[in-house]
């Protein structure tokens, strides 16, 4: 019976440890007993034909191992699936988008049209394979350590509108370009409606958006997702746009310099997230949390202000020089001044981290929601 | 998917939630594998072994059979039988097998 033998090892081999012996025992004997029988309607010993025939029909070793083990047989179950294809579907989106962006960026700037097609193509592949995984290998996780995610039984309808975003197609396109007819007025319980866009999303639907955010721009920093930006000579005279001293900053070096920093916040910003799903009600938590991050933002932002490779570009002594540069770039807005759209946008920076600690102070001291309705 | 293959997927499903309540029922008698999927069998309900032993191992880690190994015919096998609270459970799902049973009757009109 060498062949039973060498069978049984190979489903051996693929059984937990704890198990292996007792059940490799118990299939023993049935498929002895199967053989035995076979033999006793025959009349004669089974040739090695027969036993392997007999041996496939009992199943190949992965198949029968597998419905021993107690974990699911699936990366991706029937409960998570529809939000993993739409996880995938969006993901996609976002790299098509993206690619094509920084295709038309290129070609603007000058790039060999079939070079930039190619790099297009190429990283666009590459980024929505890496999506794809990252997607599954969350899901696998799920499915494993049986994590349960609030937001599928927490979720309100005023963050359904991410929905007409994505599942938008041509139809929608027009009904919009038609006439439009204004939004029917929000009923009064609806607080939220009074804030913008942002303000009215729910927690959790904050929540979910701080992970993705985090997540796709972690992968985008450590380069395991690429969109196609690898330096390119830009053109900026074609662009009309005047980069000034950024044009001479060392940008490797800028992104060294703050690779741990911001990757140390993209993570916090996850964690952000990953706490308002599970605890929505931690205010105080949620509180603290935006206290620390808004504190790193700044500090980040004071550090490039000051003391980074660019800080000379995008520094501007007083508010007088400041708002002369915006005046003058409102008379002659060609070519675009690449110096105070950093100096402007950094600036908003900082002023979004300080009232991210402010609100958090407001929350960790009151223990109230800054938005109504969470 | 043509019909029979549709046909069969449905069968399936149909038959995958009743093997428990078979399997527990055929153990309330002391059964090793082998005879327990010819009793099976007779029944009219066929059972691949790659699905029975796994299945026996569950309900056994769920505390509803106990198992020993013990000779038989010159071969060490594992006997198995029902557990007390494998008889709770089995009258349990008895009554529900013989509610849904009761209802599919009066829905399709048919008599079983």
């Amino acid at each position: 019976m060498d062949m039973l033998e060498d069978y049984l090892r190979a489903v051996s081999r693929l059984l937990p440890k704890a198990k292996r012996e007792d059940i490799i025992a118990e299939l023993r004997d049935e498929i002895l007993t199967r053989i035995e029988s076979q033999e006793g309607e025959l009349g004669r010993t089974l040739t090695p034909d027969e036993t392997e025939q007999l041996l496939r029909d009992f199943g190949h070793p992965i198949v029968v191992a597998a419905r021993y083990r107690d974990e699911p047989q699936y990366s991706v179950g029937p409960a998570l699936y529809p939000f993993w294809i739409f996880a995938v579907r969006m993901a996609v989106i976002l790299e098509v988008v993206i690619s094509a962006l920084v295709f038309f960026g290129r070609l603007m700037a000058g790039a060999n049209p079939a070079e930039a097609l190619g790099t297009a193509i190429g990283s666009g592949i590459t980024g929505v394979m890496t999506l794809i995984g990252f997607a599954t290998v969350a899901a696998w996780i799920i499915e494993r350590k049986g994590i349960t995610i609030a937001y599928f039984k927490t979720w309100r309808v005023r963050d359904l509108r991410f929905l007409d975003f994505a599942a938008w197609d041509w139809a929608d396109v027009s009904d919009w370009m038609a006439a439009r007819t204004p939004r029917p007025q929000a009923a009064s319980h609806d607080y939220g409606a009074y804030y913008g866009w942002n303000l009215r999303q729910s927690s959790a639907g904050r929540g979910v958006s701080a992970i993705v955010a985090g997540v796709v721009f972690i992968l985008w920093w450590v380069g395991a997702l690429s969109f196609g930006l690898t330096p390119i000579p830009v053109d900026y005279a074609s662009l009309h746009v005047d980069p000034g001293a950024l044009a001479h900053v060392d940008w490797p070096a800028l992104k060294a310099a703050v690779y741990w920093p911001v990757l140390a916040w993209s993570l916090a910003l996850i964690l952000f997230g990953t706490v308002i799903l599970t605890w929505p009600r931690g205010v105080r938590l949620r509180g603290v949390i935006d206290i620390f991050m808004g504190l790193a933002g700044l500090a980040i932002a004071l550090w490039i202000w000051t003391a980074s490779p660019v800080a000379n570009a995008i520094r501007v002594d007083s508010v007088q020089v400041l708002l002369q540069r915006i005046q003058a770039f409102f008379i002659q807005p060609l070519p675009i001044p690449l110096e105070l759209a950093a100096t402007v946008f950094l600036i908003l920076f900082a002023f979004g981290a300080f009232c991210r600690a402010l609100g958090g102070l407001w929350e960790l001291l009151t223990g109230a929601p800054r938005y109504p309705g969470d | 998917m043509d019909e029979s293959d549709l046909f069969e997927s449905l069968r399936a499903e149909f038959r995958r939630g009743s093997l428990s309540l078979a399997v527990l029922a055929r153990l309330r008698v002391e059964r090793y594998g082998y005879t327990l999927r010819q009793a099976l069998a007779e029944d009219g309900l066929d059972m691949e072994e790659s699905t029975l032993y796994p299945l026996l191992r569950r309900l056994e880690t769920q505390g509803l059979l106990v198992s020993e190994w013990r000779e038989e015919e010159k071969r060490k096998k594992r006997f198995y039988i029902l557990s007390p609270a494998g008889e709770i459970m089995l009258e349990r799902l008895i009554e529900e097998w013989r509610a849904i049973s009761a209802s599919l009757e009066k829905i399709t009109g048919e008599k079983v």
